[in-house]
């Protein structure tokens, strides 16, 4: 079962997290933003721009104790950022929208 | 996709250093070197690539050691570089205040990105500089160095023929900041604009929903305005990544424009304009190709008091900002003889001379952070503890090295108290103290300040915290999610840090376990 995000690009190629970093997706050229679940998906389309992240948590100073506990995928309206999240432990999700300016 | 991070350790008992560029008084600027080769916005270091060799001020190393890691951040190698300089032990300021930094650097030329790594000596004035050298397991391939370009230090800045004022400032009082930053003082009285820097206008079909903050002070011989310009082509929102983000670049009527661009990596990144002390950063948001985005009018230093060009001590006035964006918003005045306050952080200056400030006199400060004792630190040891008495106090810093661009919501709790069998049972407890301050999250007194030193168990003890500490909890519980644990502030000037942290334990009158191995987590948003 796959978990994590999935860009499609406008020319039809298929980026995944387990083969690249956010960072090297081209922001400029993504047609659908993905993330899957154990069988479960989430699909965002036609945004003006998107985003990931991820919640994470470490024992300090032991580095196989990092576990990822929450991922997200996202768009930007307006001042908002408009956020998918699922729990890493449980597939539980949410949504969150933020203002990216604090108010 | 993993971030890797780290943990490092401070004595309690360390301290920022300010100086006035070795012996300097203040006066003259940095001599510097720019890597100007594209070193991309991660980095690689291993066993063959991991020495530095400089000469500072043609004082030559030897070479520093850095960190080695794949696809490293560079704002942490900029960070790791300035560290390992002052870790030389060379007790002299060149080196000890020495300050590499990540920033979008003002060369001429054609560069398309232009953020590059920037070493600046610690001393100010013409005997000022900076050499990057080739030598054995050479860095400068991997930080962009193979091409360079360098200058020394000049007697009087911003243009300058001469400082009016004849003669120096010294520093006193304590630095209170946590890491490095460089303080620029300009005589003026700010009667056009705090700092000399207007309002920023935003352009008409400028989309931009987020926050453009100005900073840094101006000081120039004529007034300049800038007009910044956006670019979405390669993306539309920061933290993306080289080559995916949007980009900057400006026109100057004072023969400071920048015809290449700037790519904005980070949010709530200081970004230099021009040559004269204008800074901008931007909060998260999408940009929009647009020209102008922006235009900000930037004045000349005319006065230092009413509308007198000179003044005497106790009248003339002073302005402001660190290269971190600690600002002054009003005119502070100068006192005959004594000391009078420089940012927030809890330094004074005194000017120290015989005649008159003259507006646009500038000075500078340069201070070090405190010096970490410790990296990749596995465990806290708290020592021998006797019951019912509390521990020392251990301080950490948590950072994301490489794997991510930005951090946020960073928490910090109790994971397990292991075998102590006295935490919150209701009967004389051992209690898990905890305190945090930094450059996220200031205390109130001073107003800025981000490390204090030599704190001691009284200051975790309660849940209200001193003024010189943002919050403190007298007694962690254990706790398993992020929503339960404490903040911390996270900041993105000097890689991907966490605010500092103090920990120390007060072992119950009963408690009997013994080499107890308690865990902490800390919890943190990262993309």
């Amino acid at each position: 079962m796959r978990r994590g995000w999935e860009v499609e690009l406008f020319n039809g190629v298929i980026l995944r997290e387990s083969d690249l970093e956010w960072r090297k997706v081209p922001k400029n050229q993504i047609v659908r933003l993905s993330l899957f679940y154990d069988g479960r998906q989430w699909d965002l389309m036609d945004k003006e721009a998107y985003f990931v992240k991820y919640r994470a948590s470490v024992v300090p100073g032991i580095a196989d104790s990092f576990r990822i506990e929450r991922r997200t995928i996202g768009f930007y309206e307006g001042s908002n950022k408009v956020c998918y999240h699922v729990e890493e432990d449980s597939g539980k999700f949410s949504m969150e929208v933020i203002d990216t300016n604090g108010r | 996709m993993a971030a890797i991070t780290r943990w490092v350790q401070y004595d309690i008992t360390a301290s920022g250093i300010p100086d006035d560029g070795r012996g300097a008084g203040c006066k003259g600027t940095r001599g510097y070197s720019i890597g100007t080769a594209d070193p991309g916005d991660t980095i690689d270091i291993g066993p063959t690539t991991n020495r530095l060799h400089l000469a500072m001020d043609g004082d030559s190393g030897p070479y520093i050691t850095l960190y080695s890691g794949s696809d490293l951040d560079p704002r942490f190698v900029a960070r790791d570089i300035t560290e390992k300089m002052h870790n030389l032990a060379k007790a002299d300021a060149r080196w000890d205040q020495a300050i590499c930094t990540w920033e979008n650097v003002t060369i001429t030329g054609s560069y398309t990105k232009r953020n590059r790594f920037v070493i600046r000596s610690g001393t100010l004035g013409s005997a000022s500089s900076v050499t990057v050298v080739s030598g054995t397991n050479d860095a400068r391939g991997a930080l962009g160095f193979i091409t360079k370009s360098e200058a020394g230090g000049v007697a009087t800045p911003d243009g300058k023929a001469a400082y009016g004022f004849n003669g120096t400032v010294v520093i006193s009082g304590t630095y209170y900041g946590f890491f490095d930053e460089v303080y620029k003082i300009v005589a003026c009285n700010g009667d056009d604009a705090a700092n000399n820097i207007g309002a920023a206008g935003i352009g008409g079909s400028n989309t931009y929903v987020g926050t453009m903050n100005t900073g840094g002070i101006f000081n120039h011989t004529s007034d300049i305005q800038y007009v910044i310009e956006i670019d979405v082509t390669n993306g539309s929102t920061m933290g993306g990544g080289t080559g995916n983000v949007p980009r900057m670049r400006w026109a100057s009527d004072g023969g400071d424009g920048q015809t290449d661009w700037t790519e904005l990596l980070y949010p709530d990144y200081w970004y230099k304009v021009g040559s004269y002390g204008l800074m901008v950063k931007f909060t998260d948001a999408v940009f929009n190709t647009v020209d102008p985005a922006w235009t900000i009018q930037c004045y000349k230093p005319d006065h230092v008091e009413g509308s007198n060009a000179n003044a005497a001590l106790g009248t003339a006035q002073y302005m402001w900002s660190s290269d971190r964006g600690d600002d002054s918003t009003s005119a502070v005045t100068t006192v005959s003889g004594g000391y009078t306050a420089l940012g927030t952080r809890g330094l004074y200056i005194k000017f120290d001379g015989t005649n008159n400030l003259y507006a646009g006199d500038c000075y500078y400060v340069i201070c070090s952070a405190p010096k970490p004792s410790s990296y990749n630190i596995t465990s806290l040891n708290y020592g021998n503890v006797t019951v019912s008495t509390e521990s020392s106090l251990k301080s950490v810093m948590f950072e994301v090295e490489s794997g991510a661009t930005q951090v946020s919501t960073v928490k910090f709790g109790l994971q397990s108290h292991g075998t102590f069998s006295h935490h919150n049972a209701g009967n004389s407890d051992t209690k898990f103290r905890f305190g945090t301050v930094g450059p996220a999250n200031n205390g109130t007194s001073p107003a800025g300040v981000e490390w204090y030193t030599n704190l001691t168990a009284a200051d975790i003890d309660n849940d209200v915290p001193p003024l010189y500490l943002y919050a403190t909890e007298d007694n962690l519980g254990v706790v398993a999610t992020a929503d339960a644990s404490e903040v911390v502030g996270n900041y993105p000037l000097k890689g991907m840090t966490s605010d500092p942290m103090w920990l120390n334990i007060l072992l119950g009158s009963s408690e009997t376990g013994a080499n107890s191995t308690i865990n902490y987590r800390l919890y943190f948003d990262y993309s």
